[in-house]
């Protein structure tokens, strides 16, 4: 009889046994938020992502239960990728993209993304840019640095070739000469990626802007297109005579992560183009005190003297995502004060929110802030972020016929107004 | 008598069904888009606008240039990987021990993804850094620092490489079956005649095996009209506008949202494909009366 009844329970003890593994992740779930055992999915780039943000996701997982499915998508196709999913309305609860709805028209913001406008999280924003509205909206997150970026000079590159940081052009490429002569790369340049490709060009009409705020309008109503501008020519001709010269090294038309952060760390090169935030990456990735010897300067190139404040990454919900609840609940636990200070920490760079400040700044980010704050250096913001109807791919691919000599900057601005005409067109933006 | 068995005509319903929903359609509609301004923007919206799209891309440089690059791509990799292929299945239609060894090597390339196929020949190819490189270093180190995927000389030409080496494995398989259905006699009664190698080969070999010429001539000349995955994946159609072919060219339409000027270019590469492909089968028809 006792034979019998444990033959009946111990499978039982057993079975039961054996279902508690299996069922502790929906237990731990359980003891999550409201949203326990949801998940959601964010599209991002390999470029945008990094360790801070992972953190961030994974702590949130912890806290709410909610699984976040992560897609990182690889730095050289994200742009077109996430430019399809938004052609096709495919999207993921969560899309992580490059700048504003300003700034890449494609998103269609009003049809595709859900606004955050009466967020409680959106009174601690602070905008200094004037990027993050569109259409009296604020369709996104923008859980990103407020970079500032400028050409890097490595200090002991030039004290080694008997150079001083310029603050001129004509001093740059003074420095370049002596750099070239020395057996340096004078400025690394990987432009086989748009990312750097384009990037050199973001002053290229910040001169007319100066002089003319409402030159923008005339842009986007068809009455001034690039060809017009004297600026932009003059900062494509400096692109196109410093390749020319060898400024940019051999290969020039690398891809920038290739090689650029081992040129730096190494002291194979006199200059590049970096950002704020990136310095952070420099020491995360070569040790601390590596981004020492990096000083960012403006932009001189072409017309421009000044450095470039950049729109910034932003998390945008999917309208017709069927988790809009989980998505908010995520967004209000990232923009909780602790969340965000652990992120400006971890991303070492300016915050974009009130009362935010980052512990994790490097001196480098701090001199550049002490230059803004007391005028030494002025600020620009790049021509496509407010000049409607951009294309960056097609942009970059003919910015590489500049580098590569194979068009002169008339050729350029005459064949990219035309895509751009296409493309304003297609936008329904009015006199086009 | 055993009656012939015919199948009911509605068994064929389902399969209509599903080539004009996916095929059809999406065509007729491509093509009445191309005359329409319709945009990603502009919802159900549209207007007929004439042949505006089609002048538009003509007049365009990135048009005119993917189209050069595609003629040059089409035209150099058929002629190539028929050339390899042949001479691979010449060779390997010998009494050879390793044959079938050789034939599997010879085809591996084809059965692998493109996009595989590109991410390896990048990581190859880097400056410095790639296996390539490496290889050529003790010879020339400008050679070793070049970046042959970088250089608008030599960003098609790798692109062509590629393909070649991915796509003679495929000729090389039809021909090889082309040659083993030559009846032999031919062989030796040219042999018994005194021809010499050459001659066997030109005079016998290929007009008996004009159909199997034909056959991979026209698939290399499609398969090259409408390359796209292989540059993608390789060079994005870059540096600058190097190795922009027109279905990359579409794409960017497609990208910025000109719908209807992405579908203009579209219906003017099928229109290519389709008379490329009536000139090269009328070639071809001409040559197997005459052989034949």
């Amino acid at each position: 009889m006792k034979n019998q009844m444990f033959k009946k329970v111990m499978p039982l003890v057993i079975s039961a046994a054996m279902l508690v593994p299996a069922m502790s992740p929906a237990m731990v779930m359980a003891e999550g938020g409201e949203f326990a055992g949801r998940k959601i999915t964010l599209t991002t780039a390999e470029d945008w992502w990094n360790d801070t943000y992972q953190g961030l996701i994974d702590a949130y997982e912890e806290a709410s239960g909610v699984e976040v499915e992560v897609n990182i998508l690889p730095a050289t196709t994200a742009s077109e990728v996430i430019k399809s999913q938004f052609a096709t309305g495919e999207l993921a609860d969560i899309t992580m993209n490059s700048a504003s709805p300003s700034e890449l028209t494609y998103m269609r913001a009003s049809e595709t993304l859900l606004s955050v406008s009466d967020q409680p999280w959106v009174e601690k924003i602070s905008d200094t840019s004037g990027f993050l509205y569109f259409d009296g909206n604020l369709y996104g997150l923008p859980l990103a640095s407020q970079d500032f970026w400028g050409f890097t000079a490595n200090k002991n590159v030039l004290e080694a070739c008997g150079l001083e940081v310029p603050t001129s052009k004509e001093e740059l490429v003074n420095c370049f000469d002596v750099l070239l002569e020395k057996g340096y790369i004078p400025f690394y340049c990987g432009a086989g990626d748009s990312w750097m490709c384009g990037n050199i060009t973001s002053s290229g009409i910040a001169k007319e802007m100066e002089e003319d705020p409402g030159v923008v309008e005339l842009y986007n109503t068809n009455q001034r297109h690039y060809s017009d501008s004297e600026s932009f020519k003059a900062m494509l001709q400096d692109v196109s005579d410093w390749a020319a010269a060898g400024y940019f090294g051999d290969n020039f038309m690398s891809q920038t992560w290739d090689g650029m952060q081992d040129a730096v760390a190494n002291d194979e090169c006199g200059f590049n183009i970096g950002l704020t935030s990136w310095l952070t990456t420099v020491d995360n990735m070569f040790g601390e005190g590596t981004s020492d010897k990096l000083e960012l300067i403006p932009y001189y190139i072409g017309m421009n003297d000044t450095i470039y404040q950049s729109t910034c990454c932003e998390l945008y919900i999917a309208q017709n995502s069927k988790n809009i609840d989980v998505c908010l609940d995520m967004f209000n636990w990232l923009t909780q004060d602790e969340n965000l200070q652990r992120l400006y920490d971890g991303l070492g760079a300016l915050s974009i929110f009130k009362g935010i400040n980052s512990n994790g700044m490097r001196p480098s980010t701090q001199s550049l802030m002490e230059k803004l704050s007391d005028g030494t250096y002025g600020l620009h913001v790049s021509h496509n972020s407010v000049i409607q109807g951009q294309d960056w791919d097609v942009f970059c691919s003919l910015m590489q016929e500049v580098y590569m000599g194979n068009m002169t900057p008339e050729e350029f601005c005459e064949e990219y107004d035309d895509f751009r005409y296409s493309i304003c067109v297609a936008l329904g933006l009015e006199g086009f | 008598m055993l009656k012939k068995k015919m199948y009911p005509r509605y068994f064929l319903l389902l399969t209509l069904l599903v080539y004009i929903v996916f095929y059809i359609v999406p065509s007729l509609l491509g093509l009445v888009y191309s005359f329409t301004d319709k945009t990603i923007y502009s919802g159900d919206a549209m207007n007929f606008v004439g042949f505006r799209n089609y002048l538009q891309l003509i007049r365009q440089n990135r048009f005119v240039t993917g189209l050069k690059n595609t003629f040059s791509f089409t035209i150099i990799t058929m002629i190539l990987k028929n050339v390899l292929g042949f001479g691979f299945a010449l060779a390997l239609n010998q009494k050879l021990k390793t044959k079938n060894v050789l034939r599997a090597v010879y085809y591996l390339p084809v059965i692998l993804s493109t996009l595989i196929v590109a991410q390896i020949f990048k990581a190859m190819l880097l400056p410095d850094k790639g296996i390539i490189s490496q290889f050529l270093l003790p010879f020339s180190s400008a050679l070793a620092h070049f970046d042959w995927l970088g250089s608008r000389s030599t960003a098609m030409y790798m692109v062509m490489i590629v393909d070649i080496w991915k796509g003679a494995g495929y000729c090389m398989v039809i021909y090889l079956a082309g040659l083993q259905a030559v009846p032999q006699d031919c062989h030796e009664a040219a042999r018994i005649d005194g021809a010499t190698g050459w001659q066997t080969f030109w005079k016998v070999t290929l007009p008996l095996m004009i159909s199997s010429v034909s056959i991979n001539v026209l698939l290399c000349v499609i398969g090259g009209l409408k390359v796209f995955d292989l540059i993608i994946a390789l060079t994005n159609g870059g540096p600058g506008m190097a190795t922009q072919v027109l279905n990359t060219t579409i794409y960017s339409y497609f990208g910025s949202g000109a719908l209807s000027t992405g579908c203009a270019a579209n219906v003017m590469l099928t229109i290519l494909v389709v008379i490329c492909f009536a000139l090269v089968k009328q070639v071809f028809n001409r040559v197997e009366e005459k052989t034949l």
